[in-house]
């Protein structure tokens, strides 16, 4: 019988001891065993990333622009689509799917013509960020979107003490 | 078959210290989700949206330092002093578990963004970057499954991990160096912009959310180990059998290779 190796070097033994073939073993490959799916993963990634860096990059530097910059940029800015960021003022209608108000940032104050339904949270007193573009001295917008605050007040912050049980104290009059 | 029986003998990834962990996650999430839907007010604001909150931040902070786990780990492993495979279990374990919460903090950003800012998604610095990190991230994962060799294998993808790592605290920055709809820190700051049961409710979504992330990975690692192991030994019994099958005998068999050997050399006797 040989040792470490598969093979003999006694021709006469190999004619005896007859070695059936091997079973082929069967290993399943690995999600990205060959180079062509290692090639379509990376370039997938590569193409994502890229998408992702642009977008981001193109709009992360200036996302919007505040009502006072806004305002000052006007005549720059044409009728060139951007992001406005103000608060919303008291006078706000709502007509024919229209919404009529204005923002105000840093002493500016922006008049609004929104054509589609704001969002929940929309209210006077919130900042939002709008799309939309100059029309004259009127922004155009055609997308509110609500800039919420970081700080959270409860609604009502007494609501559990309200609904414990009341307990009447030794010496209290009842009423 | 020897490898498979011995998979199959296998006990799993658990064991007492798993089992009292994912009990007690199973207590706080059964908390924070009583104190998050029953006991916490709603917000004056944001009326019951607020409730995302108990979800969303947490989740965010694990996939975080699921990433930062990641990176800390791969600079171990190639700090020479403190190369061990261990460390590269743990940053594949961390990075897949990191990935994870990612996905759920985009989707519950999402599903609180629609209704609160009115859209699902929008372009600006938080959003895109934690995108982005979810984007290389699962590159990370892709490359963990490429073959070759272990250690070098091991040694590239500890150099991605700490370079997409780098994205982790530009992401959590983003809403202070840039302008961006998504809103700044509520806690992280000297005076927190939240209080009474909303506070005591968040904080305890982030204490459930760290005994999730700790018994997700105390089990993700054991599966790295297992897969290790499945990797360097299946190679071994496959050569072992083949070798056996045509009566020879290896010197210096592994316990594996010795008992696949003499289960073949028996049949070949008996032939």
């Amino acid at each position: 019988m040989a040792l470490t190796t598969g093979e003999s070097s006694d021709p006469a033994s190999t004619s005896r001891i007859a070695v059936p073939p091997a079973p082929r073993v069967v290993r399943r490959r690995a999600f990205l065993g060959s180079r062509r799916r290692q090639f379509v993963a990376g370039v997938v990634i590569v193409g994502a990333m890229a998408f992702l860096i642009f977008q981001g990059l193109s709009n992360a530097t200036e996302y919007f622009l505040t009502a006072d910059q806004a305002v000052a940029q006007r005549a720059h800015l044409g009728t060139k689509q951007f992001r406005i960021e103000g608060t919303v003022e008291q006078n706000v209608r709502q007509a024919d799917h229209l919404t009529d108000f204005s923002i105000y940032a840093n002493g500016a104050s922006v008049a609004v013509v929104d054509s589609n339904d704001p969002p929940q949270l929309f209210r006077p007193g919130i900042p939002v960020v709008l799309e939309g573009h100059w029309s004259g001295s009127i922004f155009s917008s055609d997308l509110i979107m609500v800039k919420h605050s970081a700080s959270y007040t409860e609604a009502h912050p007494d609501r559990l003490k309200s609904q414990l049980p009341t307990t009447t104290t030794p010496g209290e009059a009842s009423p | 078959m020897v490898m498979v029986r011995r998979m199959l003998e296998y006990r799993g990834t658990g064991d007492r210290v798993t089992r009292i962990l994912g009990l007690v996650t199973l207590v706080l999430v059964a908390v924070t989700a009583w104190l998050g839907l029953v006991v916490s007010p709603p917000d004056k604001v944001q009326g019951q949206l607020v409730r995302l909150i108990y979800v969303h931040p947490a989740a965010a902070t694990a996939c975080y330092v699921g990433f930062g786990l990641c990176a800390f780990a791969s600079l171990a492993y190639l700090w020479p002093r403190t190369r061990s495979r261990r460390w590269d279990r743990l940053a594949a374990a961390s990075a897949e578990i990191g990935v994870v919460f990612c996905i759920l903090t985009l989707v519950t950003g999402s599903i609180w963004g629609r209704p609160a800012w009115g859209v699902w998604w929008t372009w600006d610095a938080r959003l895109t970057l934690t995108a982005l990190l979810l984007a290389v991230f699962l590159g990370y994962l892709a490359l963990r499954r490429t073959g070759g060799d272990p250690d070098s294998r091991a040694k590239r993808c500890a150099v991605v991990a700490v370079v997409c790592a780098l994205l982790v605290p530009v992401d959590h920055e983003a809403t202070t160096w840039w302008q961006t709809l998504h809103q700044g820190n509520t806690i992280l700051r000297p005076n927190p912009l939240i209080h009474g049961w909303q506070l005591l409710t968040m904080l305890i979504s982030f204490v459930t959310y760290g005994f999730l992330f700790a018994w997700l990975l105390v089990h993700r690692y054991r599966v790295e180990v297992l897969e290790d192991r499945f990797e360097d030994e299946g190679y071994e019994v496959a050569i072992a059998e083949r070798r056996a099958e045509g009566g020879v005998v290896t010197i210096g068999p592994s316990p594996v290779l010795s008992e696949s050997l003499s289960v073949s050399t028996q049949k070949a006797g008996q032939s």
